[in-house]
């Protein structure tokens, strides 16, 4: 798979106008899809890993606390067995202390018995044999002489009754000086004739037995009697010390736990914030077996677990990143391209071609971008062409305009030079003729006949001058349109301060102006005022007495129209010839300024590329006069009527 | 339940180290040895072999000689006025526990400080001879084993009668200058009172005193009762031979007597006492205050008999004791 981007030589250059600027404007889409890509990877992995990882931890520590929680309880009821195992092998050694009967010369047998017993059994502090009748018969200790027949009458103490009664005596635990541990078993012999014996036990020895019993490595086991008071313990200070368990809840939750369940036999277990405790009874003797992990230990393995399944679940997290790097780069890279393809053909640089050859819809999407770029390039280069073109004949025919101007200059300076040269050629002679009239009228003064000839004479001779002097004002008035100096203006506006002049100057006529707003036109504020006021003089003069003069403002098309009506005689013949410049008014002789000034009027308006026209009213009670000027370029072309 | 087991393992597994680290080895290197005033009661001959127990049972958890640990060995050789003058001499060493055995070097020692450790290897009754508060709390600076000599000496006349039943007047020996002896001189007077016997207690206020005492009674007693105290145990050999001459059945109290021709002892095992000893001091060095450490009693008792000597008294020693007899000397 390929990924570039190149110019196409082959192609015509670029139509590039704003290449420089365009690669950069959306950074901020920069890298978007990539880092999206990259989570997305990510986010999946852990997805599918995290849910089994929980999953894992959920039951795996289930069971492990399960497993945990047997295993203790197994090893409490094992502790306990120890226990009552030791208690047991006591009572089967104090057996043999309760074979021989009693008869009168078998007490020395029985002190031997009973010395050797202690010999045995260490725990054994004392030893007391009675007699069928409970009667003490020996006393042997380890601190006291031997003591034979002492006659003390244990009949009805509870050591011999119950031991009579249920074989065994399990008396509760005391402590001698409130510190040693001891316990009082009595036991009876299999045959009613054997009495019974009576051991203080020293529960103190039990320390080698709870000391030996391990629990994983830093836990440990201990023991408490039906009172919750320590008994033993792996620290022998702890039990000296005659500690007081009862409060501690896992003693008061064994108690209830017996005290509640018909099975004895039944292992408990509690937690709390630093060791799992198991206990298990120890039966008969009431006592309760506490084996006590503590939770670190207990969890350790857990623990462990849950680390590896951290680091596990890092590791491939961590390994999901960089892979989620490498494949949406893979899967971006093409992307990238084509937007910075796309990026610059949009900028107008049409010959960049972008290859992707990763044979996938990309690779469509990039040919697709390329076959746009080269229809574009195709295009642009029509278009040029085209532009080339219309360029030239447009620069051909303003070539010609520019002659044609050039020519209309040179035959109006022509003309204006004619004009001012017969002008002041014509001046001299027409005043020799007025003056030789003149003298002519002098030396026959009475010749009326020739009065009339001569009056004659000098109006022609006048009417020769007004028309020299006509032709060379039309000339002057050519260039005066010429030299306008147009620039955009409000024609209503201008409309209303010409006629607001002219109320001023003309008197029995009315002026309405109808005019619509914002219309602009391109010309010489001066020369449209001349116009219209020319106009507005003319309607004035002709307007019936009382009547109005209307003065319209409104838009056709892409002009302008100045209307202005009067109701009035209306016009004989060819309206059209009235814009000549050579022609005579209607007025009179006197009014060589009006015969002008229609001619002025299109000269200003047609100078703007507009017309000017007279018109009569349909009804035939007026004439309105209209001006046409194109409206200012960006008026005509935004706004539509 | 089971979310706050999920959470509670969660949390705990972020809590603990993935691994456990190791309780600390027995060894515990301080950072300079620390320093046990041996205040030997007697003399190196006749306890010599105890305290070396007493050392070899604390490197056995870790103390090694001069690697953490150093003895400073002072022998009063039952000289009463010494326990004071080394018990002082410690405190301005300033060592960090006083080791020591019998009752009045602990009443001196107690005297020269209260704040320095005290363990006693053995005392006779300590709370009696105010050693301690009571035996499962101290409760001051001083801890250790008892030897319940005072309670045993019943069981030690027993066995004197048992060999020698005839014995109508027995002589108590004791040291009356230390106190635990004459408690224990006060209980065997008052049994043998109550078995019928007449009681001599001569005085004995010192070494020079012990020869004189014997011959006192050499004509009037019949058996001999010895009290536990220093200055016998310094003196067996001649104690010994006193009594053999004055021909003589006596009870003793520890076997030591007995290997050298005593004829029968009673009495708690040292060596286990003095082995204990060291463990109650490994816990003190670990922090442990004396104050919360219980005072134990001894669950051994040894039995020593000598034939031999029974036969030079012209007695038997009788089957049954040899039968209970933990040492015979023949």
């Amino acid at each position: 798979m390929t990924i570039s981007l190149q110019s196409d030589a082959s192609k015509a250059g670029s139509l590039s106008t704003r290449t420089g600027v365009s690669i950069g404007p959306r950074r901020k889409g920069r890298n978007r899809l990539f880092s999206k890509y990259v989570a997305l990877f990510v986010l999946v992995v852990a997805a599918a890993l995290l849910p089994n990882g929980i999953f894992e931890i959920l039951f795996y520590s289930r069971d492990h606390k399960a497993a945990l929680i047997e295993i203790q309880q197994a090893q409490a009821i094992a502790a306990a067995a120890k226990i009552s195992e030791f208690i047991k092998e006591i009572q089967n050694q104090l057996g043999w202390t309760t074979q021989l009967p009693w008869s009168s010369g078998s007490t020395e047998q029985h002190r031997v018995d009973a010395l050797r017993l202690l010999r045995q059994v260490p725990a054994v502090a004392e030893l007391t044999l009675v007699d069928p009748t409970g009667h003490e018969r020996v006393h042997v200790s380890r601190l006291t002489m031997d003591v034979v027949d002492s006659g003390l009458d244990l009949s009805n103490d509870p050591k011999f009754t119950e031991a009579v009664a249920r074989k065994v005596y399990y008396g509760p635990v005391y402590f001698q000086r409130e510190s040693e541990p001891y316990m009082t078993l009595a036991i009876a012999g299999t045959r009613k004739n054997t009495g019974i014996s009576i051991a203080e036990v020293n529960l103190k020895l039990i320390w080698d037995v709870v000391s030996q019993i391990t629990v994983g490595k830093h836990g440990r086991a201990y023991v408490t009697d039906a009172h919750g008071r320590l008994i033993a313990h792996p620290d022998i200070s702890a039990v000296l010390r005659n500690s007081d368990m009862s409060t501690l809840p896992q003693v008061r939750a064994a108690q209830e736990s017996y005290s509640k369940s018909d099975v004895p036999d039944k292992a408990s277990i509690i937690e709390n914030r630093e060791h799992l405790i198991a206990s298990a009874p120890i039966q008969p003797l009431g006592w309760t077996m506490f084996v006590e992990l503590p939770i670190d230990e207990a969890y350790a393995p857990l623990y462990a677990a849950l680390w590896r399944l951290a680091l596990v679940i890092l590791a491939a997290s961590l390994f999901a990143a960089v892979a989620g790097v490498v494949l949406a780069r893979r899967m971006v890279g093409p992307i990238q391209a084509l937007r910075a393809g796309a990026a610059r053909i949009g900028g107008g640089d049409f010959s960049q071609r972008i290859s992707i050859k990763t044979g996938d819809e990309l690779e469509g999407l990039a040919d697709q971008f390329n076959e746009m770029g080269a229809q574009l390039q195709d295009s642009y280069a029509d278009l040029e062409n085209k532009v080339a073109l219309r360029t030239a004949e447009l620069s051909q025919s303003l070539e010609a305009l520019a002659r044609q101007h050039q020519n209309d200059n040179r035959n109006i300076a022509w003309l204006r030079q004619l004009a001012a040269f017969l002008r002041h050629e014509v001046r001299h002679p027409i005043a020799r003729i007025n003056s030789s009239i003149e003298i002519a009228a002098l030396t026959s003064p009475r010749d009326t006949q020739l009065k009339l000839h001569l009056d004659n004479a000098t109006l022609d001779a006048q009417h020769v001058w007004n028309l020299v002097e006509r032709a060379s004002q039309a000339t002057d008035a050519e260039a005066f349109v010429r030299q306008g100096k147009p620039e955009r203006i409000d024609l209503g506006r201008l409309l209303s301060e010409c006629l607001e002049a002219h109320r001023q100057t003309s008197s029995g006529i009315g002026f309405q102006l109808q005019a619509l707003d914002g219309v602009y036109v391109e010309a010489d504020a001066t020369l449209v005022k001349e116009a219209v006021s020319n106009l507005l003089g003319n309607a004035a003069s002709f307007a019936h007495p009382d009547s109005i003069v209307v003065l319209s403002l409104t838009r056709e098309g892409e002009d302008a129209r100045i209307g202005v009506l009067n109701r009035g005689p209306t016009i004989p013949g060819d309206t059209d010839e009235l814009f000549s410049p050579f022609r005579s008014t209607r007025a009179g002789p006197a009014s060589e300024h009006q015969g002008l000034g229609l001619y002025l009027v299109r000269l200003i308006a047609e100078y703007r590329g507009g017309s000017a026209a007279i018109a009569n009213l349909a009804d035939g009670s007026g004439v309105e006069a209209t001006i046409r000027l194109p409206l200012a370029s960006d008026y005509a072309s935004s706004t539509q009527r | 339940m089971k979310r706050r087991d999920f959470l509670g393992t969660l949390l705990g597994s972020l809590a603990s180290a993935p691994c456990l680290l190791p309780e600390r080895a027995n060894a515990e290197p301080a950072q300079k040895p620390v320093v046990i005033g041996i205040l030997g009661a007697q003399n190196e001959a006749s306890q010599g072999r105890l305290w070396k127990e007493f050392v070899e049972r604390l490197r056995a958890m870790g103390w090694i000689e001069r690697q953490n640990i150093v003895f400073e060995y002072r022998w009063a050789d039952a000289h009463n006025e010494r326990f004071g003058q080394i018990a002082a001499e410690f405190v301005r060493l300033n060592v960090d526990l006083i080791a020591t055995s019998s009752t009045p070097t602990v009443i001196a020692a107690k005297q020269a400080t209260s704040s320095i450790p005290i363990v006693f290897a053995n005392a006779s009754d300590p709370v009696a001879n105010g050693l301690v508060a009571s035996l499962s709390r101290p409760g001051g600076n001083a801890t250790g084993l008892s030897t319940q000599l005072a309670d045993s000496a019943s069981k030690r006349i027993g066995l004197l009668r048992e060999i020698a039943p005839g014995i109508r007047r027995l002589a108590i020996m004791a040291y009356t200058d230390d106190p635990a002896a004459t408690r224990e001189a006060k209980e065997a007077d008052a049994v043998a009172r109550r078995l019928g016997l007449d009681v001599l207690a001569p005085v004995i206020r010192s070494v020079d005193d012990i020869e004189p005492a014997f011959n006192a009674v050499k004509g009037q007693a019949d058996g001999l009762y010895f009290c536990n105290s220093n200055l016998f145990n310094t003196r067996r050999r001649q104690i010994v031979s006193l009594t053999v001459a004055a021909k003589l059945p006596a009870v003793y109290d520890s076997y030591g007597f007995v290997d050298l021709g005593g004829l029968i002892s009673y009495g708690p095992n040292g060596s286990a006492l003095f082995r204990r000893a060291a463990e109650l001091v490994d816990k003190i060095l670990r922090g442990a205050t004396p104050a919360d450490i219980p005072v134990e009693q001894p669950t051994e008792f040894i039995m020593a008999a000598n034939t031999a000597a029974a036969k030079a008294l012209g007695v038997e020693i009788p089957q049954t004791l040899l039968l209970q007899a933990d040492r015979i000397v023949e």
